[in-house]
């Protein structure tokens, strides 16, 4: 039964999705479909259609509307909480609506390093955007483990997403983010009471009037850092809420096991050494031979292809290397960086290739601190293959890639560190990896 | 107070919930009736298959499984609620709900055909659309917006609806023949 509704079930059907069936038309809408199988296939394709034009147009706010109605909430006019939260879905190719008013521009590009791609409402795409482009309301992504993008609004309000985030920005009587993976920052301007900026993450709901702050989400837990101002973050499996202040911290997991609370953040350490241990492979991605392999038990990390960035024409740039990311409730930070602190590792090639490190920070006070390069030249001719060599980089002395964020790398901490070559064939090994604060 | 941590879920039980989510949502506005009620249950839901991870086998088809806490939730959801269950009574909703736990796989092929049935409307109809469901969207507000009547919003809404279901069964029937 793939034809058309017929004409009566079909007035029931826009009624009923309108909230416009009264008690009359609900009963024949009932007893049409308990007598006809085939009524009832139109019901659930008519219902599936409805309820997926909801969620991707009106789910990323459905809670604040709410909230804004809920009496018990009325004296918080400062946080404007939420009343609950779909635990939403990782997914690509999302719709997603336009400002008000049409298809005006909602962001400006401010900076990217790496590249930031958008999908619109409309179907349309675009991949490697560059500094200065416009944007309307859509998917924004960006593309690759090293990869970041600074998102301005009008208002002065600055977004920055991490490495492989994705989210989706709009901005209508208030300006919504649906976080759906990744990691960001923001520094948001002042808002207008009762509108406050909302980001959203699979476990938690997230309101700002007018603070910075830093947040990382992943399918079972958000974490979040408050450098100025105040937000609530409400927890999804229990609607559990705290107030986070400036100069704290907190975590909301899928589960409710431990009750919610905003803590003093707890400094990443200034010395850090990567363990092999099932803790720390966790956060990375790489071969990890804790115990070598049969042929050298050398306790070690094999280079793994991953994503840099994408071409404007959406094609891929493979780096092949590890990386290593802090934990969530921590916002990603690691280890702390100070004037002297050095990034060392052992490492082998199989063949002669420059080994680039990278490394991308939170800053103290400006919440995103900028990425940071370095590259090792390829080994010379009087070293032999497969010789594992030692690396010593001075973090204060790396490039900087988006100066805006910060020129030097001290006084910030690590999220995100990657050691890599251009391709498989170089067989990158690498060993022992640690960052001290001094030499 | 001593707050024991439990162990979470396998990394494959989350990934396979994250999955579901639309679907579920889906199929609680089918019982429903109503989105506002779907997202509270969607949210009951998801506590409850966190809670019921360990009894999951994951050589079973995780959607099934979830659709049925997800249609145990909304039943108790309407009987807190004191809804009037003489119109849907519980027999049409187990119906409803058995026969929307076997089309389960049919749900992102249909989707993805909306985001291409979408693109198709006019932009005027397309905004029409997102206009009616953001965030507080009624019928009543667009009509005045519009300087129209309800009926008369109502009606475009209906004609756009139409051509939207026929341009998704237009193309699942011809990625089916392909």
């Amino acid at each position: 039964m793939n034809g058309r509704i017929p004409e009566e079930l079909e007035g029931l059907l826009n009624a009923l999705a309108d909230g416009a069936l009264e008690p009359d038309g609900e009963m024949r809408l009932a007893t049409i479909l308990r007598d006809d199988a085939g009524a009832r296939g139109h019901y659930r394709r008519f219902m599936a259609m409805h309820a997926a034009l909801h969620w991707d147009y009106a789910s990323a706010a459905t809670a604040v509307a709410r909230a804004a109605r809920a009496p018990r909430w009325a004296r918080l006019e400062h946080f404007a909480l939420a009343a609950s939260v779909v635990a939403a879905a990782i997914l690509g190719g999302l719709l997603f609506r336009s400002h008000l008013s049409g298809t005006s521009p909602i962001v400006t590009v401010a900076a990217t390093d790496g590249s930031l791609s958008w999908a619109g409402a409309d179907g349309s795409a675009r991949a490697g955007l560059a500094d200065g482009a416009r944007l309307e309301a859509g998917t924004f992504e960006t593309d690759g483990l090293g990869s970041s993008a600074t998102l301005a609004f009008a208002d002065g309000t600055t977004v920055v997403l991490g490495g492989e985030t994705q989210a989706d920005i709009s901005e209508g009587s208030q300006k919504l983010i649906h976080l759906r993976t990744g990691t960001l920052s923001a520094d948001v301007a002042p808002q207008p009471s009762g509108r406050p900026l909302v980001v959203r993450t699979p476990t938690a709901v997230i309101e700002v009037l007018g603070t910075a702050f830093a947040v990382a989400a992943e399918p079972e837990k958000t974490g979040i850092s408050v450098q100025r101002g105040v937000v609530r973050m409400r927890r999804t499996a229990d609607g559990q809420a705290v107030d986070v202040a400036a100069d704290r911290a907190a975590v909301a997991t899928l589960g409710n096991a431990e009750p919610m609370a905003a803590r003093a953040p707890t400094d990443a350490p200034s010395h850090w050494r990567l363990g092999l241990g099932r803790e720390d492979a966790e956060r990375v991605r790489a071969l990890v031979m804790p115990h070598g392999d049969a042929g050298d038990p050398t306790p070690r990390i094999g280079a793994r292809p991953y994503v840099a960035k994408r071409r404007a024409d959406g094609t891929a740039i493979i780096r092949h290397g590890i990386s290593v990311r802090g934990p969530t409730e921590r916002v990603r930070k690691f280890v702390s960086i100070e004037a002297g602190s050095v990034i060392r590792f052992r490492y082998r090639t199989a063949r002669p290739a420059a080994v680039s490190v990278l490394i991308s920070t939170l800053r103290q006070g400006r919440v995103f601190g900028g990425n940071f390069e370095a590259t090792i030249p390829a080994a010379g001719d009087g070293v032999a293959q497969g010789q594992w060599r030692v690396a010593e980089i001075r973090a204060d002395a790396m490039r900087p890639l988006m100066p805006s964020a910060g020129t030097r790398a001290a006084d910030t901490a690590v999220m995100l560190l990657l050691i890599s070559t251009t391709a498989p064939e170089d067989g990158l090994e690498i060993a022992d990896v640690s960052v001290d604060s001094g030499p | 107070m001593d707050h024991p941590v439990q162990p979470g879920p396998p990394a494959q039980f989350i990934a396979e919930m994250t999955r579901a989510q639309r679907a579920l949502y889906a199929f609680l506005v089918s019982l429903l009736r109503n989105p506002a009620d779907a997202d509270d249950v969607l949210q009951e839901t998801n506590i409850v298959l966190w809670q019921k991870a360990g009894e999951f086998d994951p050589s079973r088809n995780f959607m099934p499984w979830a659709f049925r806490v997800a249609q145990f939730q909304a039943m108790a959801h309407l009987k807190r609620k004191k809804r009037s269950r003489l119109a849907f009574d519980d027999a049409l909703l187990a119906q409803i709900a058995d026969e929307a736990v076997a089309e389960a796989a049919d749900m992102e092929p249909r989707r993805a055909a909306l985001l291409e049935c979408l693109k198709r409307l006019a932009p005027d109809q397309r905004q029409l659309v997102a206009r009616r469901y953001e965030p507080g969207g009624s019928v009543n507000d667009m009509a005045r917006e519009r300087g129209t009547t309800p009926k008369a919003l109502s009606e475009m809404l209906r004609r756009i609806r139409r051509a939207l279901m026929l341009c998704i069964e237009r193309r699942l029937a011809r990625e089916a023949r392909a």
